[in-house]
C-alpha cells in the first residue's frame, strides 16, 4: 500500500483520509500518524522549491493536513509530543489583513517541528511583544503585503527591540518585502517564499 | 481656456491610447491605473476618499496642479455609503472597520457552498438573488423582511447617487482639468468571480480537485455575466479601457491555469475586444508562467500591469511587441527610495523595456499611498527626460474601429417585450416608455452582479 506520507505529498486527499482511518484501526498511535503526515508535508515543500508545485498546492496541502489533525486531535496526547525545534510568534502587521502567505508558512513551519503561536492579522505591535514574553519564543515572523504598512512593520520591530535589548529574538519579515524594506524595518531577515522562510528559521535555531 | 483644456485632454488621451495600441507617440505616458498617492496627496484620510467625494476631488485637483505631466487619473472607487446601505461584508473600509488612515481591504469568505454549483450553473440570476446576495450583503440577510426590502431600496438609490457623483467627477476631470480616465467599467475573469466572493481561494482549490467539471461549467456560465457587467459599466464612447483585476491566477500551476482560468477569461476578453473596447488587466502576483497565453489575444488591445512579484524584463521579452505593459518600479522605492535611485531605475527602464514604446512606467499595479512626493517628482522628470520618443508628434485620440463595432444588447430580468405583452398595447409613443424601462432594467441587473467584485 502507498504510504501516508506519499499520499500527502501527492495531494491525494481521499487516499490520505482512508489511510489515516486504516492506520488508526491497525493500532498506530496518533503521534506516529502525525509524524508521517509531516514527512509528506515536508516533501510538498520540497516539490514547491523545485518548481513542481505552486502556491495553490501549498494551500491545498495545508487543508489536507488540517483535516487529518481534526480527526486525530481528540486522541493526541500533548504530553508525549516531541520537544519543539523552537518557538515562533507569527502574525500579519497592524493595518494589514492578508493571511494566505502567513498561513502557508505557519503550516510548513509546524511540519518542520516548530511550535508557532499564530496571532492572526492586523496585529498591533504591543500584542507581538506580549506574546513573545508569554511564550518565550526566540523568533518573530511578521507578514506584510501592503506597502502602506511599512510604517507599522518598522514600529513593531522597534518596539520588540526596545524590550529585547540583548537582541535575543530574531525577526523575519515575509510577503511583499525586499532588502530595502528589511533595512528600513530593522528586521534580521526577509523572504518572499514560505519554504525559504523555514530554512532561515532552521538556520537561526542552529539545525542547518 | 475651454479650448486649451480640450486640447490638453486630447493630447493626454491620444498619448495613452497610442501607447496601448503600440503606435508611435511623443512620449511615454504617465498613466497609472490606481494612483493611491494622488488620493491622499493633499493630506486627506483614506476614509475621506470613499466617504467625502468633494474632498477626494479637491485632493486630486491639488495633485494635478503639482504634477501636471500626469496623463490619466482614476474615477470610480468604492463609495462608502452604498456599501453601508446594503451592509456589504466583502470589504473592510477605512473609518468604518479600520482606522481612517488604513487602506480598504477585501475580506474573503466562503459565501457559496460547495454543493451549490448546479444552482449557479442552471440559473445564475436566481443564485445571485436568493443565495449569494443575502449572504454577502448583511442588510439582506433575512429576505422578505422589512429591513431587507428597505436595504434593496436604499441600495438602488445609493447606486444612483454614486453614479451621479462619479459622472460629475469624470466630467470635472475632463472639462476643467483636461484629465482622461485610465479605465472605465470593470469585470472579473470568470474564475476569479467564482473564487473571490463566491467560493474563496480555499474553496475553489478544493473544488478543482473534488469537482473540476463543475468549476469549468460555472466559469463558462460566468463568461456571459462578466461580459454583460463590463459592457454595462464601460465608457459608452469607448475611449477608455475596461478594468479587470486578476486575483487567483498567481496561485495556479500552469496546468491549472490553462484548464480552469484561461479559457473563460480569454473568451470574455475576446468578446469585449470584438465590441470595440480595450482592456486594462492587473496581472496581480507573479504571472511569469502564464504570460505567454496573452499572445492569443489581438495585438494592442490589452494593457497588462505587471505586479511587483513579476519580472518586467521577462514580461517585455514574452509579450514583446504584441501588448503594452506597465510596471517596473518596486512599490518600496516610491516609499523608501531616494530621487537618485528613482531616476536611475526610470533611465534603465526607458533604455530597455520602454525604448520602442508600448510601455508605461508604474509601481506594481499602483502608486502607493505612502509615496514620497520627491520620488514621484523624480519619476516624472526622468520619464520626460528619458521617455520622450519624438516631440514632433502631436498625439490625438484614436478614431475608427471602436466606433464602428456595435455594443451587444445588455441583460435584463423583464425585457420590454414581456412588459409590452402584459400591457397589451400602449396608446402613445412606445419608445418614450420603452427606453427608460430598459435603462432601469439594465441598471438593476448590473447592480446585482457588481457585488461579485
Amino acid at each position: 500500500m502507498m504510504s501516508l506520507a506519499r499520499a500527502i505529498s501527492d495531494l491525494n486527499e481521499g487516499l490520505v483520509m482512508d489511510l489515516v482511518k486504516h492506520r488508526l484501526e491497525m493500532g498506530a498511535t496518533p503521534l506516529d500518524i502525525v509524524e508521517e503526515c509531516r514527512t509528506g508535508m515536508i516533501e510538498v515543500g520540497e516539490r514547491y522549491s523545485r518548481g513542481e508545485y505552486f502556491l495553490g498546492d501549498l494551500v491545498l496541502s495545508a487543508e489536507i493536513f488540517q483535516g487529518v489533525m481534526q480527526v486525530l486531535a481528540p486522541a493526541l496526547d500533548k504530553k508525549t509530543a516531541p520537544k519543539p525545534l523552537g518557538r515562533i510568534v507569527f502574525g500579519t502587521v497592524e493595518g494589514d489583513i492578508h493571511d494566505i502567505g502567513k498561513n502557508i508558512t505557519i503550516s510548513l513551519l509546524r511540519c518542520h517541528g516548530f511550535e508557532v503561536q499564530d496571532l492572526g492579522v492586523n496585529v498591533p505591535p504591543d500584542k507581538f511583544v506580549h506574546s513573545l514574553n508569554e511564550t518565550g519564543a526566540s523568533i518573530l515572523c511578521l507578514s506584510i503585503l501592503l506597502s502602506s504598512c511599512f510604517e507599522a512593520l518598522r514600529r513593531t520591530v522597534s518596539l520588540v527591540r526596545l524590550f529585547d535589548r540583548e537582541k535575543k529574538i530574531k525577526i523575519l519579515i515575509g510577503g511583499l518585502v525586499n532588502e530595502k524594506v528589511r533595512e528600513y524595518s530593522g528586521a534580521d531577515g526577509w523572504v518572499t517564499d514560505a519554504r525559504r522562510g523555514v530554512t532561515i528559521c532552521q538556520k537561526w535555531m542552529g539545525v542547518l | 481656456m475651454a479650448d486649451e483644456i480640450k486640447q490638453l485632454f486630447e493630447k493626454r488621451l491620444g498619448r495613452y491610447q497610442a501607447t496601448i495600441a503600440l503606435e508611435k507617440t511623443d512620449r511615454m505616458p504617465i498613466a497609472t491605473g490606481s494612483n493611491y498617492f494622488a488620493e491622499v496627496y493633499s493630506g486627506n484620510t483614506k476614509q475621506e476618499t470613499i466617504y467625502d467625494s468633494e474632498k477626494w476631488l479637491r485632493a486630486e485637483e491639488a495633485f494635478i496642479r503639482d504634477f501636471p505631466e500626469v496623463d490619466v487619473l482614476r474615477n470610480n472607487r468604492i463609495w462608502g455609503p452604498l456599501y453601508d446601505a446594503v451592509g456589504c461584508k466583502t470589504y473592510k473600509l477605512p473609518g468604518r472597520d479600520l482606522s481612517p488612515r488604513t487602506q480598504f481591504q477585501f475580506v474573503e469568505d466562503e459565501y457559496m457552498k460547495a454543493d451549490e454549483y448546479d444552482v449557479l450553473i442552471n440559473n445564475p440570476l436566481e443564485f445571485m438573488m436568493d443565495r449569494l446576495l443575502p449572504r454577502v450583503l448583511g442588510e439582506l440577510a433575512e429576505p422578505g423582511s422589512i429591513r431587507a426590502r428597505m436595504a434593496l431600496l436604499k441600495g438602488g438609490m445609493a447606486q444612483v447617487m454614486m453614479s451621479q457623483i462619479m459622472r460629475n467627477r469624470s466630467l470635472y476631470l475632463e472639462q476643467k482639468l483636461g484629465m482622461p480616465q485610465p479605465m472605465t467599467g470593470f469585470f472579473l475573469a470568470p474564475f476569479d468571480a467564482l473564487a473571490d466572493v463566491m467560493r474563496g481561494l480555499r474553496g475553489v482549490l478544493l473544488d478543482i480537485y473534488r469537482q473540476p467539471d463543475k468549476v469549468l461549467e460555472a466559469c463558462d456560465v460566468l463568461v456571459d455575466e462578466m461580459v454583460n457587467l463590463a459592457l454595462a459599466t464601460a465608457d459608452p464612447l469607448k475611449r477608455y479601457p475596461i478594468f479587470v483585476p486578476t486575483h487567483k491566477a498567481c496561485f495556479l500551476s500552469p496546468k491549472q491555469f490553462e484548464t480552469f482560468y484561461w479559457p473563460s477569461f480569454k473568451k470574455t476578453m475576446e468578446r469585449l475586444i470584438e465590441a470595440g473596447y480595450t482592456i486594462r488587466a492587473y496581472l496581480e502576483g507573479d504571472w511569469g508562467h502564464h504570460l505567454h497565453h496573452l499572445l492569443e489575444l489581438p495585438r494592442g488591445k490589452v494593457l497588462c500591469d505587471i505586479d511587483n512579484q513579476g519580472d518586467i524584463f521577462k514580461a517585455k521579452e514574452i509579450l514583446g511587441n504584441h501588448l503594452c505593459i506597465a510596471g517596473g518600479i518596486p512599490d518600496s522605492m516610491f516609499i523608501l527610495g531616494t530621487p537618485q535611485e528613482m531616476r536611475e531605475r526610470v533611465k534603465l527602464l526607458c533604455e530597455t523595456v520602454g525604448k520602442d514604446g508600448g510601455f508605461i512606467i508604474n509601481g506594481g499595479c499602483n502608486i502607493p499611498y505612502d509615496t514620497k512626493p520627491e520620488n514621484y517628482r523624480a519619476m516624472i522628470d526622468a520619464i520626460i527626460e528619458y521617455g520622450t520618443y519624438d516631440s514632433s508628434i502631436d498625439p490625438k485620440p484614436l478614431t475608427g474601429q471602436a466606433e464602428e463595432s456595435e455594443t451587444p444588447p445588455l441583460k435584463m430580468v423583464t425585457p420590454w417585450e414581456v412588459k409590452l405583452a402584459e400591457l397589451g398595447d400602449v396608446q402613445g409613443d412606445e419608445n418614450l416608455i420603452r427606453k427608460p424601462w430598459e435603462l432601469l432594467e439594465i441598471m438593476g441587473y448590473t447592480w446585482i452582479w457588481q457585488w461579485v467584485l
